[in-house]
């Protein structure tokens, strides 16, 4: 352990700081790796309730504060919409960043931020968390194997946010968060799907925004031949299904598991694949986010490579953009004529914005 | 006419922001609970509101620049009742002019007698919380109009199906799970109205003067049973409507003491002793009524692992005798259902498919 724990500021004490990264600073706090010094927002009262949980930090409204405080690394968990202005700003203070998903409301205000670490010679990681899934490394790690041989198909099934605590509306105003279903859970999927299958494109994308955020988003994505659906909503909740075919086996998961997955596959008894997973000490959400913050710091210390830095996550942004660019209206089949002309109509304003 | 849409998040809030949005036929203003409620308004560009339902305060600014409500919030029966007095005074304070409520049916239970029509004599004795909950929040209405303040017009329905409706996803779900029962051969009357004809009715509510004051059934046109509910969803899901678990017994349904507690808290003399009541007190109250474990009315599904597990409610239902009638809503408010059940049905289960189920 190094003699200094690191100061930690966190940016944005929403229900994200406060639900999942409050609990892995508080337990590398106990373990003297780092120390909270520093809780913005612009809401003093969320600073405030952090502020509990760490008592010696110094509560602001103002991220100038935070710089002034010389943090080493800020967690910056506000609004996408945020995260370019602000991580930029840290970043330039000499601050390194762990940045929440999605690192930025564009793959160009994203690449900013990777100017900005570069020219500071700071670090910026992504919190892409389920990178550090056991159960998504199996998946990563079978596939990497060869021995499924080629994906056939997929489907992905995934809904959710119905009871986030949300601290605030800012999940739904655009000018904080410009997109729905897809920048928010989608980003997480997309990015697996690249880690997983280097290469997958986007064929075509379907959501039901009219003039809002989507709640629903279809895309189709390809690798190599192989067709992958993916479907993502949070207008109603279905139990989440990724299921992954391959010439020579089926990969089952429900996409929010940590650690399980099923393997449809026979392995043979010379089998000589290696699983990083097993050697993941990780057995829940909590966990993982204690895993994603060992390897900030590790990484912060020069003693590890970061799992997930600013150009790993700008893939599955600039699939989200992609999606984004050559959406179309998703029909609600429950609409009756004169509905489905206004949606249109409505649809493609957004498109127009 | 800009529409405040109080529980705009439910299964006919979400329908009615869509709809009345989309067709231009009102104004509306979506009103949700808690942000992650907001979901389905946002896929609009709405001016979509955070308030609580039993927070006059919030209810008064979220109505602010309306001229009606739509009050579609509900919950348990604290809920329910208590989110009545909320609504009509800020609706009052914030000058909207009429609100129209969202009773149900079961006010007269989930098998009413033969005959039942709007004016037949309500009551507090319910085997069901919830209806007792609806009665009283029925009677509240009434009270407040006495008052003056903005005209309140009351809808009953039924059975409300449709996309997002827990009629069908709860059916779709026990029906792939093997779950599905229904009780003397489904022969029961399902009360069903599609969500499109109880908006219509809303509608109607909302802009016909001779409406002020009145209660309404609404409901489909046709008469359907709960077999022929059940058989076109099994049917799209693959599901023989054989198959589906036919009972002739179910368990005698006793009000257990905790539903007799909650009856008797959601009625006005309580809700009234219990805004002076010290909180402490009434959290230990609370505990030992949530503590309590009623032993004489555990359903088939606690000696059985799976497979189906009869409620009282829908025990009840499935032996309801009596399509509730609709006339005075079409002699006064010149309802009549625009959507055919069977086109309302076809309708769900492309809403099934949207949302993932295996139809096929």
């Amino acid at each position: 352990m190094n003699a200094r724990p690191l100061r930690v500021a966190i940016v944005g004490c929403g229900a994200a700081a406060e639900r999942l990264h409050a609990p892995a600073l508080a337990a590398l706090a106990s373990a003297g790796e780092v120390d909270v010094v520093a809780l913005c927002d612009p809401d003093a009262a969320r600073a405030a309730s952090l502020a509990a949980v760490f008592p010696r930090a110094a509560a602001c409204t103002e991220l100038e504060r935070v710089a002034a405080i010389g943090p080493d690394l800020a967690i910056v968990a506000s609004p996408a919409a945020l995260h370019a202005a602000q991580s930029s700003s840290l970043l330039d203070a000499g601050v390194h960043v762990l940045c929440e998903k999605p690192v930025a409301a564009s793959t160009a205000d994203a690449a900013r931020m990777v100017a900005a670490a570069e020219r500071a010679h700071r670090l910026l990681a992504v919190g892409l968390i389920r990178r550090f899934f056991p159960s998504a490394r199996l998946v990563h790690d079978l596939v990497a194997s060869g021995r499924f041989g080629a994906l056939e198909s997929a489907s992905i099934l995934e809904t959710g946010g119905f009871h986030w605590p949300f601290r605030s509306a800012a999940a739904f105003v655009p000018r904080l968060t410009p997109g729905g279903i897809l920048l928010d859970l989608g980003v997480h999927v997309l990015d697996l799907l690249a880690w997983w299958f280097p290469g997958v494109r986007v064929a075509a994308y379907q959501d039901d925004a009219m003039g809002g955020a989507e709640a629903t988003a279809v895309a189709t994505c390809e690798v190599g031949r192989a067709r992958v659906t993916v479907r993502l909503s949070r207008d109603w909740p279905m139990p989440g299904r990724y299921e992954l075919r391959f010439e020579h086996g089926r990969i089952v998961w429900d996409g929010v598991d940590p650690v399980s997955v099923q393997v449809d596959y026979a392995l043979p008894a010379d089998a000589d694949v290696e699983f990083s997973a097993a050697g993941v000490p990780a057995r829940s959400w909590d966990d993982c986010f204690r895993a994603q913050l060992e390897n900030v710091v590790a990484a912060v210390r020069g003693e590890s490579p970061l799992v997930v830095s600013g150009v790993d996550a700008m893939t599955s942004l600039s699939l989200v953009e992609e999606c984004y660019r050559t959406r179309s209206l998703l029909a609600s089949p429950w609409f009756g004529a004169d509905e489905m002309s206004a949606a249109r109509g409505l649809a493609s304003e957004r498109v127009a914005q | 006419m800009k529409l405040a849409i109080l529980g705009a998040n439910g299964f006919v809030g979400s329908r009615a922001v869509e709809q009345f949005h989309l067709t231009g036929a009102f104004d509306v203003r979506p009103i949700v609970r808690r942000p992650a409620a907001m979901a389905r308004a946002a896929r609009f560009n709405l001016d979509c509101r955070l308030a609580d339902a039993l927070d006059a305060p919030q209810l008064e600014e979220a109505f602010r620049g309306c001229d009606a409500l739509l009050h579609l919030a509900t919950g348990d029966p604290r809920t329910i009742t208590g989110s009545v007095r909320p609504a009509f005074e800020a609706a009052t304070r914030a000058g909207l002019r009429r609100i129209v409520y969202i009773s149900s049916a079961s006010v007269h239970g989930q098998a009413p007698e033969p005959g039942t029509v709007e004016e037949t004599p309500l009551h507090r004795r319910h085997l069901i919380a919830y209806n007792n909950a609806k009665v009283e929040a029925e009677r509240e209405w009434q009270r407040l109009q006495r008052r003056g303040g903005p005209e309140v017009v009351v809808l009953r329905p039924a059975v409300v199906f449709g996309p997002r409706s827990r009629w069908v996803a709860s059916c779709a779900d026990d029906l792939l799970a093997g779950r599905a029962y229904l009780i003397e051969g489904g022969r029961g009357v399902c009360n069903t109205i599609y969500v499109d004809n109880l908006l219509h009715a809303v509608r109607l509510a909302l802009t016909v003067p001779q409406a002020a004051g009145g209660t309404f059934f609404v409901g489909d046109r046709e008469r359907i049973t709960w077999l022929e509910f059940y058989r076109p969803i099994a049917r799209a899901l693959g599901v023989d409507p054989d198959s589906i678990a036919m009972l002739d017994r179910v368990p005698e349904f006793r009000p257990g003491v905790r539903e007799r507690l909650q009856s008797l808290k959601s009625t006005s003399a309580v809700q009234f002793a219990l805004r002076r009541t010290p909180a402490r007190l009434k959290r230990s109250v609370k505990a030992a009524i949530e503590g309590w474990r009623a032993p004489a009315a555990a359903p088939i599904a606690s000696r059985r692992a799976a497979g189906p597990a009869p409620t009282l409610e829908m025990a009840l239902l499935h032996r309801c005798a009596w399509q509730l009638p609709w006339t005075k809503a079409a002699a006064t408010l010149g309802y009549e259902p625009i959507v055919p059940t069977a086109e309302g049905m076809r309708r769900s289960i492309e809403w099934l498919r949207f949302a993932g189920y295996p139809v096929q």
